[in-house]
């Protein structure tokens, strides 16, 4: 009777054991991963740190928003720098523009969403660096919900101008400043 | 009133019974971490702008009494009275919210909590079964679905159906009818799922349970066919089908469903409403899709795909074994029902009461309300099969074991994958509110009371700190089913959701 007791004793145990093995796992590593997330969060450089300019390079749009959230002005140039759209130097470029250029539809999104508002003449050139670069998604966004009439721009460009997209059409801007 | 009949005992207990509530707080105490975190994201979520600002919006622009008109497909007027109270009287937008979130995360803790007192273990082992219950019903398609704030309308029926259950199987008291159908006339109130109840009441009755008369089921179908009667007289259209419908291996539009089915539509309704039942046992389809088995099929089936099919699959069939080892033991003892047959025959009446409200479309939501009583029946299956293992050799009881570890293990996984899927839908709905308002402030130009909601939530759709998917090891993430979305997963080689 005792040894039978005994062997049914261990033999529940070692079922129960089974049984709540991944429920204690699981409450344990869950427990882990939170308090390592919470730590790692506390730790991690505000979204803020990243400047909007190259968040939207990124495509981290968190990152681009808490930039303007922190008090840049998405109407403010900002400074941007990419070999193959700017060309060898630096550049202030207007958020939206910059955008365009990286064809970061849900970034210009978020800056119209959030703040930016463009001239007549601005909604002109971010529609035909859209055009230029072949993106319709994003000239037709401009047109829809960057104000103004949705009628489509005159985007002619001198030929002989060989430059980046985006400096042409920025130098422009700055002309017009 | 049947008179109540000895019942054929349930299997031992896996373990000596303890008395008092120690196993069932360590069941709880097992379950916490999950439900805590997944209570604090849900808590955290930015409300979506699709949906929750037209909800608002009708909330603040209609009278109680519009409601209350049954001339709608989605007849869900407790609900919409709910958050029409809280909208005027509850204060300044941010407690407003926070009440209306409260209204979806509080009946998901209650929820989770009711089932493991309802199970009440009294060993370890039964614990343990307590807690593959809650990690069974946290990761159930059925209540991820329902996790969508500020949608609480099955979120809210589901604790009421458990609560009636336990009522029904409880010991009788004056007022438990009473308190029956007000838990009916609720759930109903708040989605029509909630006539989920009705079956449950009749498998009570029928089983003799405690907490049943048949003057509350007398009630409850008068009250029933009254609804019914009321819903089909209040519409003067019924459109064949209201909803994309999933068929096979793809989806059509309501359109399409129409020109092609409506004429004759009872077969899809016949479809529809078994995929919604299989979705709660397998888990497949989703939407009427087999989406799962076409992965498979293509060999491009992802390792969440098979945790969700095989763990589905293999509780399900040990339900199967449990429920039939249980009936024939009812019918052995001379139709004396215990409460484990009772429970068992409770889970059928509730499937098919899913499914059968399903008819229309089917949706992992719609089978929610069956959650719990899948849930509970996988608490009693694993149990007897425990206890069926403790009398078996030694190398069967070790391979009961192992497989029950194994079967908890992948439903304690599909539990964690819940609280990432409800990270997701943060993250996607913080991604509307940085992108969509100025869409929406051209296209919802003729609503002032829409754009001034929209305006004010803002600043809670942005947060810094709303929840995201948590980047866990590469073959952990790939057990996580998180849809695709390029703006917060990065790319990994088979398609898994890796969050940036």
């Amino acid at each position: 009777m005792g040894y039978e007791h005994l062997q049914l004793r261990r033999r529940r145990h070692l079922l129960a054991a089974l049984i709540l093995a991944p429920a204690a796992a699981a409450a344990l590593a869950l427990t882990v991963a939170e308090v390592n997330n919470g730590v790692r969060r506390a730790r991690r450089p505000s979204a803020t740190a990243l400047p909007l300019a190259d968040a939207m390079a990124e495509g981290d749009l968190r990152s681009a928003y808490a930039a303007i959230a922190g008090g840049l002005s998405p109407n403010d140039p900002i400074p941007a720098y990419r070999p193959d759209l700017t060309g060898e130097s630096a550049m202030l470029v207007s958020p939206v523009l910059w955008a365009v250029a990286l064809q970061n539809r849900d970034a210009v999104l978020m800056l119209l969403s959030h703040g930016a508002r463009l001239s007549d003449q601005d909604r002109r050139r971010a529609a035909c660096l859209a055009r230029e670069l072949g993106n319709d998604d994003i000239a037709r966004a401009i047109a829809e919900y960057g104000g103004g009439t949705a009628e489509p721009p005159d985007c002619a460009v001198d030929p002989a101008d060989v430059r980046p997209p985006l400096v042409r059409w920025s130098d422009a801007e700055a002309g017009s400043r | 009133m049947p008179s109540p009949l000895p019942c054929p005992p349930d299997p031992p207990d896996l373990a000596p019974a303890r008395e008092g509530p120690v196993w069932t707080a360590v069941a709880l105490g097992l379950s916490l971490p999950v439900l805590i975190t997944l209570a604090v994201v849900l808590w955290r979520t930015p409300y979506p702008v699709s949906e929750a600002v037209a909800l608002f919006e009708d909330a603040a622009r209609f009278p109680p009494s519009h409601f209350l008109a049954g001339d709608t497909a989605y007849y869900r007027p407790l609900y919409h009275l709910a958050l029409g109270w809280i909208w005027r009287h509850a204060g300044p937008l941010d407690v407003r919210l926070a009440w209306v979130t409260a209204l979806h995360v509080v009946p998901v803790v209650v929820l989770v909590v009711a089932l493991v007192v309802h199970l009440r273990p009294r060993s370890a082992g039964e614990a343990g079964a307590a807690a593959l219950a809650a990690a069974v019903l946290v990761g159930s398609p059925g209540l991820r679905d329902n996790l969508e704030i500020p949608l609480a309308y099955t979120a809210v029926g589901m604790p009421l159906a458990l609560l009636a259950w336990m009522l029904l199987t409880g010991r009788r008291r004056p007022w438990t009818g009473a308190a029956v159908l007000a838990l009916a006339v609720v759930a109903v109130g708040f989605k029509e799922q909630g006539l989920v109840i009705v079956p449950l009441v009749l498998v009570a009755w029928a089983t003799r349970a405690p907490g049943a008369s048949r003057a509350l089921l007398v009630a409850l179908l008068a009250a029933t066919v009254a609804y019914l009667a009321f819903r089909v007289a209040s519409r003067e259209h019924w459109d064949g089908f209201e909803q994309a419908v999933g068929i096979g291996f793809r989806e059509i539009e309501p359109r399409e469903a129409n020109a092609r089915f409506g004429a004759f539509p009872y077969p899809v309704y016949a479809y529809n409403a078994a995929a919604t039942m299989a979705s709660v046992l397998f888990s497949e389809p989703t939407r009427g899709v087999f989406g799962i088995t076409w992965m498979i099929g293509q060999r491009q089936a992802r390792p969440w795909e098979y945790l969700h099919l095989l763990s589905s699959l293999a509780l399900t069939t040990l339900i199967a074994w449990w429920c039939v080892d249980r009936l024939r033991a009812t019918v052995r003892a001379g139709w004396a029902w215990s409460p484990e047959s009772r429970a068992a025959l409770a889970l059928a009446g509730v499937l098919l009461a899913c499914g059968a409200l399903s008819f229309n479309y089917s949706r992992d939501r719609l089978g929610g309300m069956a959650a719990p009583f899948y849930a509970a029946s996988a608490y009693f299956a694993v149990r007897a099969a425990a206890d069926r293992a403790l009398a078996a050799s030694r190398a069967r009881l070790v391979a009961t074991g192992l497989l029950l570890c194994a079967l908890g293990v992948a439903w304690q996984m599909r539990a964690i994958g819940t609280i990432e899927y409800s990270r997701f839908v943060a993250a996607r709905n913080q991604f509307e509110w940085l992108t969509q308002p100025a869409s929406r402030r051209k296209d919802f130009a003729d609503r002032p009371v829409y754009l001034d909601i929209m305006n004010a939530m803002v600043a809670q759709g942005v947060v810094p700190d709303a929840p995201r998917p948590t980047r866990y090891p590469h073959w952990a993430t790939r057990l996580i089913s998180l849809p695709w979305d390029t703006n917060i997963c990065s790319s990994v080689a088979d398609g898994t959701c890796w969050p940036r």
